[in-house]
């Protein structure tokens, strides 16, 4: 497995799975992948209706998804450089594979704060996008 | 404290029906059974949300208007989550039917709101509604936060919705019409309504609701997309209801002046930000006669430090001054004096001394404000969250606090009338003869005048009041005579609760007096029965209290600083002893036990939030007296 492979493997996962703080309306930890979701219900609305609070949130969501993939690229590409160091390409395999396994494990339990989800306070990656 | 003399019996027999002049019908009902010329206190809501509250209905609250009213007058009513065949998963009852309600349902986003539910109607397949059906959470966050101009789906000016809008109105105005009992039981009365709900800055609340005397209303309700501007709602009701419809009468009633960043009542006109002129203090005491206190999202009295060292200004104080800061850390900041009504009780008479108009003479009601159609229900054991701005409940319920833990059930309003009709509760609304609870049903009133006596307490309280004084609500004359001073007569009785739930003992009763001096209020607040160390407690464990209290009290308190030359007012409070927060009731119910954080399951990590306390002093205030110099 290249580093490149490595990288983007890791970089997607963290983007699917990893927690991170937002606020778009209110405050949620969630994962990247759900701030875009919702950044792009509110930038919909805002390319329909228009409106202040509309262009706003769909700013502030876009800032912080932004900052968080460039974020996530760059450390999934130090974690990928430590692991081009291991000589063995299975076991190179062996490690992006376990660390993306963990990501997606940890998240299927409900370790996301999602308060503006219209069916729970607490979600797993399967209700992530409610 | 004079004896009365002999006579004095006979003659107050004959001023008492003089006191009480005959109710203004205004509607074809028949007459009361009982009515009772010294007035009975009535206990009611009038800060009730359904499914047509755009709020409500995206956190999966399905309760109609008429689902609404049954629930105040004793019938169950089912709460989400819902199953996918529509059963509820909760259903919750009054222990006591309420005396009377209103729905008051947001108006600005009625007609959007129906056109998003309603298939094959223009807008139903809007962007907007796709996401209001899918993603109702978001939704309620750029729907309500929209204003002017109404969204695109809703056609040239609006006009769609402007008629979808009438759908829930009329349904709102049928649903009140049938479960208003016309017959001589008069045992309900319902009142139209609706709410008001503009917000300035960081979600800074000027939310109003607005109460119709009876059947006659306008066609649609104002909203803060058209009337921007409180002024802009007096208009609106001066124009559509007062002009335009014969027998047509409203009540604006602010509320959350906590949430208000100070904007509730501050001395700028909001219209033009301009400073008030004695027409405008005139118009806004005309329209705004009451003031919600104390509701689910936290008691607005005043707060211990912000301009009172009132020891008890510490009831279900929000820490936050507007919406912003309930959505946003960023934005929390503890609220100033200006966000309370003793604030703004205090502030409006020095207007009246700039002005010789009182802008801020309001009396005082309680409501719960509940977003899911539970009129009344303020119950601390087993709450089970009143919505709105709390927390969304959808498919499922989730294993936490059911509300955010700085919100609480809620309060009711209090109202002495002749009898339970729109009439009669109307117009004592309107003279302010009114009282508010923090949920407590206790029975509370007081009057103000020169020649009251202690000796009133003992019997006669009414009669003496009404034959000798002023209600609260009302206004002092003039002394008559150099070295006199008002006395304020207070009497509290005890909630009785129910077999299951008995009600429980007041600790002590207070008079609370603001007047100006130097230009600036001044408050002194004195407790004049009761015993504050009465020793009484709650057992944070079972939540049993212990400890006596008073089952009533009574009190009739000289003012020994009365200063005729100033402008001051007078009102009462009273306080249980302690019982337990809605918060440790479910804390405890989850076995929480905050030196083992083994037991803290996520979602009750508020349980073990020092800076909410784990028991209350439910209370009750009455509507001030005023006293304004000739």
């Amino acid at each position: 497995m290249t580093h490149t492979a490595a990288r983007r493997w890791l970089w997607l996962a963290a983007l699917a799975t990893m927690p991170v703080p937002y606020y778009i309306g209110q405050v949620e930890w969630a994962p990247v992948l759900r701030l875009a979701l919702l950044t792009s219900l509110f930038g919909l609305v805002m390319l329909a209706e228009g409106g202040r609070s509309v262009i706003l949130f769909s700013a502030l969501g876009l800032l912080q998804t932004a900052i968080y993939t460039g974020l996530f690229f760059l450390a999934a590409g130090l974690v990928a450089r430590g692991i081009a160091r291991i000589s063995e390409p299975p076991l190179r395999i062996a490690a992006v594979g376990t660390a993306v396994f963990l990501l997606f494990a940890s998240s299927l339990l409900p370790i996301y704060q999602t308060p503006m989800s219209s069916t729970r306070m607490r979600s797993d990656l399967w209700h992530v996008f409610e | 404290m004079s004896r009365r003399g002999a006579l004095a019996p006979l003659a107050l027999a004959l001023l008492a029906p003089a006191t009480a002049p005959a109710i203004e019908r205004t509607e074809e009902r028949a007459p009361c059974a009982a009515s009772d010329p010294l007035r009975r206190p009535f206990f009611g809501d009038l800060h009730v949300h359904t499914r047509y509250s755009l709020d409500a209905s995206t956190q999966g609250t399905r309760t109609r208007p008429s689902e609404a009213y049954a629930f105040a007058k004793g019938a169950p009513l089912g709460l989400q989550p819902f199953s996918a065949s529509g059963e509820p998963g909760r259903t919750v009852q009054l222990a006591r039917p309420l005396d009377f309600a209103a729905v008051t349902d947001h108006s600005e986003l009625f007609g959007e709101v129906d056109l998003c539910n309603t298939p094959g109607s223009p807008g139903y397949d809007s962007t907007v509604c796709l996401i209001y059906r899918g993603w109702p959470r978001i939704a309620f966050f750029f729907m309500n936060a929209r204003g002017a101009p109404r969204f695109s789906f809703c056609g040239e000016g609006g006009r769609d919705c402007l008629v979808a809008a009438s759908t829930p109105w009329r349904e709102m105005q049928e649903a009140a019409e049938a479960a208003y009992d016309r017959s001589s039981a008069c045992r309900f009365t319902s009142f139209v309504g609706y709410e008001w709900t503009k917000s300035v800055q960081t979600a800074s609340n000027l939310h109003r609701n607005v109460i119709f005397r009876n059947a006659a209303v306008p066609a649609l309700p104002a909203s803060a997309v058209d009337a921007t501007t409180p002024e802009d709602l007096w208009d609106a009701l001066d124009r559509e209801c007062r002009a335009k419809m014969p027998g047509c009468q409203a009540l604006v009633i602010p509320h959350n002046s906590n949430l208000s960043s100070g904007f509730m009542f501050a001395p700028e006109q909001l219209r033009n930000g301009q400073p008030f002129t004695a027409e405008y203090a005139r118009r806004r005491a005309d329209n705004e006669r009451l003031v919600e206190v104390i509701q689910h999202k936290g008691d607005s009295e005043c707060r211990l430090g912000a301009g009172t060292n009132d020891e008890l200004c510490t009831n279900e104080l929000l820490p936050y001054d507007s919406f912003a800061g309930r959505f946003n850390p960023i934005a929390r900041h503890a609220p100033a004096a200006l966000n309370f009504t003793r604030t703004a009780l205090g502030a409006g008479l020095v207007h009246q001394v700039q002005l010789g108009v009182n802008p801020f003479q309001f009396g005082l009601i309680g409501s719960t404000d509940t977003h899911i159609g539970a009129a009344g229900l303020v119950e601390e054991k087993g709450h089970p969250g009143h919505g709105g701005a709390g927390l969304p409940i959808g498919d499922t319920l989730p294993d936490s606090l059911l509300d955010p833990i700085e919100y609480s059930p809620g309060g009711l309003a209090g109202v002495w009338a002749e009898e339970n009709s729109r009439d009669a509760l109307f117009e004592a609304m309107m003279r302010r003869e009114t009282f508010a609870t923090s949920g407590p049903r206790i029975a509370f009133r007081s009057f103000a005048g020169y020649g009251l006596d202690a000796g009133m307490c003992g019997s006669d309280f009414a009669k003496r009041g009404y034959a000798e004084g002023v209600a609260m609500g009302g206004e002092l004359a003039a002394p008559p005579s150099a070295d006199a001073a008002p006395a304020i007569a207070a009497w509290a009785l005890q909630d009785p609760g129910t077999a299951e739930t008995p009600g429980v003992p007041l600790q002590r009763l207070q008079i609370i007096k603001l007047w100006v001096a130097d230009g600036i209020a001044r408050e002194s607040v004195v407790d004049v029965a009761g015993d504050p160390k009465n020793g009484a407690r709650v057992d944070e464990q079972t939540c049993e209290p212990i400890g006596a209290g008073a089952p009533q009290l009574c009190a009739v308190w000289r003012d020994p600083d009365f200063d005729p030359r100033a402008p001051a007012l007078y009102y009462a409070r009273v306080v249980q002893n302690p019982t337990c927060r809605w918060s440790t009731y479910a804390c405890n119910a989850a076995g929480v036990r905050c030196g083992d954080s083994s037991t803290i399951r996520p979602g009750y990590e508020a349980c073990c939030d020092a800076a909410y306390p784990r028991t209350i002093q439910e209370r009750a205030w009455t509507s001030p007296v005023w006293y304004t110099p000739q």
